[in-house]
């Protein structure tokens, strides 16, 4: 989804996830009808949905492991489960090295990783990237990019905001273009 | 959950608040027991006319006996108490009076004790009622039982209940507010952490649970602190009463709470507490609901 800041990406994404009120118009998202959830519905529907945010949302005083195995621990997944889960993630993300730091020593691009390995670890059916790379400089974005593009090929749905569109290269990526609160483009790469 | 500075105070505070409500209670609990030693020491003495006869003692005896909580009612031996009365004015008045004559001068006199289980109002209501019984006897000749002294301690009892109550409530509300005041500062500090349990799908339950179990770790640990200093440092003072002969019969009387009390005491602030918090949580992790998603 790519757009000028202010076209309305955002509003978007926070209504997918129930963190705006509806106000007009009807947003069905895996099968719920967003409006209607009531507040003790929503926590569901977001632990069917990850969540990339531009400022990473760690946790500061927990590890890289512990911040990723946070969604399992509100699944109530058992311990060497979790495990297995967050050092297989670990290492598809490449932080094995850094796994037992705290988010304060990593780098942007780290914290990123950090925060899409904890969006992907309870397999969830679509991730919401928000401004994913807006922090990171252009060699930094594209790895996050590539990142998506690897984890896509397995069968989850990204769903990124970014008003930067050169880091969308991917062919098969549908490209969804707003603009004040309109569509105006949508196409396949 | 982080901030230690927070936590810290919030423990402190429920600590003092919790070891301020037990040694009110074991104070008061303790002067109380002192009080009603006094009184028990107090008995009743019904002196009957000097023309009254065996028969007459007895019908006395069982119209006293009547009253359920009488745990005593014994005729005085008049023989002991003339002597022992003799013995104590021998230097003054050697050779002025004879046993016999003397024997004479007491009446015959009943004690009246009562069950020691009683509380200091109703040791006055039941001496009164009884006081008011034996005097409409025609055997009867006097009754003798501070009345004024036990109504005194009564008022003393009542006024120690009214302050104490006072005091209880006003800690409790103290201890209200300042639980509430730490935890919605808690729970303040704790927003991006709730924040970010809330982007992830954490239900309302599974972040108060985050806090409740601070919580209880906090109430528990402060339960466990407060009555162990209580208990030491009222061990400590009793010995020190002991050793000390002035204060030796007192410290015989003080007491700690005893088990069904400490329970009830531990059980009530800890649900107090608990409770209390787990409000002030709710309210402001709700307050809180409008989670910045950016």
């Amino acid at each position: 989804m790519i757009g000028p800041s202010g076209a309305g990406k955002t509003t978007l994404f926070k209504l997918i996830s129930a963190y705006e009120k509806i106000s007009s118009g009807e947003v069905s998202v895996l099968g719920h009808n967003v409006g209607q959830l009531k507040r003790g519905q929503i926590p569901f529907l977001r632990r069917k949905i990850g969540f990339v945010l531009q400022s990473y949302k760690l946790l500061k005083n927990k590890t890289v492991f512990e911040n990723i195995e946070l969604p399992l621990i509100i699944l109530n997944v058992n311990k060497e489960e979790r495990q297995k889960k967050v050092s297989a993630m670990i290492s598809q993300v490449g932080l094995t090295e850094v796994q037992d730091q705290f988010p304060d020593f990593l780098s942007g691009g780290e914290q990123q990783r950090v925060a899409i390995a904890r969006a992907l670890i309870h397999d969830p059916e679509i991730v919401i990237a928000d401004e994913p790379t807006g922090n990171l400089d252009p060699e930094l974005s594209n790895s996050i990019m590539n990142l998506f593009f690897k984890f896509s090929k397995s069968g989850v749905t990204f769903v990124v905001a970014t008003h930067d569109y050169r880091l969308i290269k991917e062919p098969g990526c549908r490209i969804l273009k707003v603009d004040k609160g309109e569509l105006v483009e949508d196409h396949i790469l | 959950m982080k901030i230690a500075p927070l936590k810290i105070s919030l423990f402190v505070i429920i600590t003092l608040s919790i070891l301020m409500i037990i040694t009110s209670l074991l104070c008061y609990k303790n002067f109380i027991g002192l009080l009603s030693l006094w009184s028990r020491a107090n008995k009743m003495n019904i002196y009957l006319k000097v023309d009254s006869t065996d028969k007459d003692k007895t019908d006395v005896l069982n119209l006293i006996q009547q009253t359920p909580q009488v745990s005593s009612a014994v005729v005085l031996d008049r023989q002991k108490a003339g002597l022992e009365f003799q013995n104590s004015l021998k230097n003054f008045s050697s050779g002025l009076i004879t046993e016999d004559e003397m024997i004479d001068l007491i009446p015959e006199t009943i004690e009246v004790d009562l069950q020691s289980s009683l509380t200091l109002t109703e040791r006055e209501t039941i001496f009164t009622e009884l006081a008011k019984k034996m005097s409409a006897n025609a055997q009867v000749d006097e009754i003798s039982y501070s009345a004024s002294w036990l109504k005194k301690l009564e008022f003393i009892d009542r006024i120690l209940r009214s302050i104490g109550a006072s005091v209880f409530l006003v800690l409790v509300t103290s201890i209200s507010y300042l639980v509430a005041l730490m935890m919605r500062s808690y729970v303040e500090d704790s927003k991006q952490e709730i924040e970010v349990y809330s982007l992830l799908g954490a239900t309302r339950w599974s972040v108060y649970r985050i806090f409740l179990k601070d919580v209880f770790l906090f109430i528990s640990t402060s339960l466990i602190i407060a009555f162990s200093s209580v208990l030491l440092i009222f061990t400590l003072l009793k010995n020190k009463l002991n050793t000390s002969g002035l204060f030796g019969m007192i410290s015989d009387s003080l007491h700690f709470l005893s088990l069904t009390e400490s329970i009830s005491i531990v059980v009530l602030l800890f649900l107090f507490i608990f409770i209390n918090s787990f409000f002030t949580i709710q309210a402001s992790v709700n307050k809180l609901n409008q989670l910045s998603y950016d």
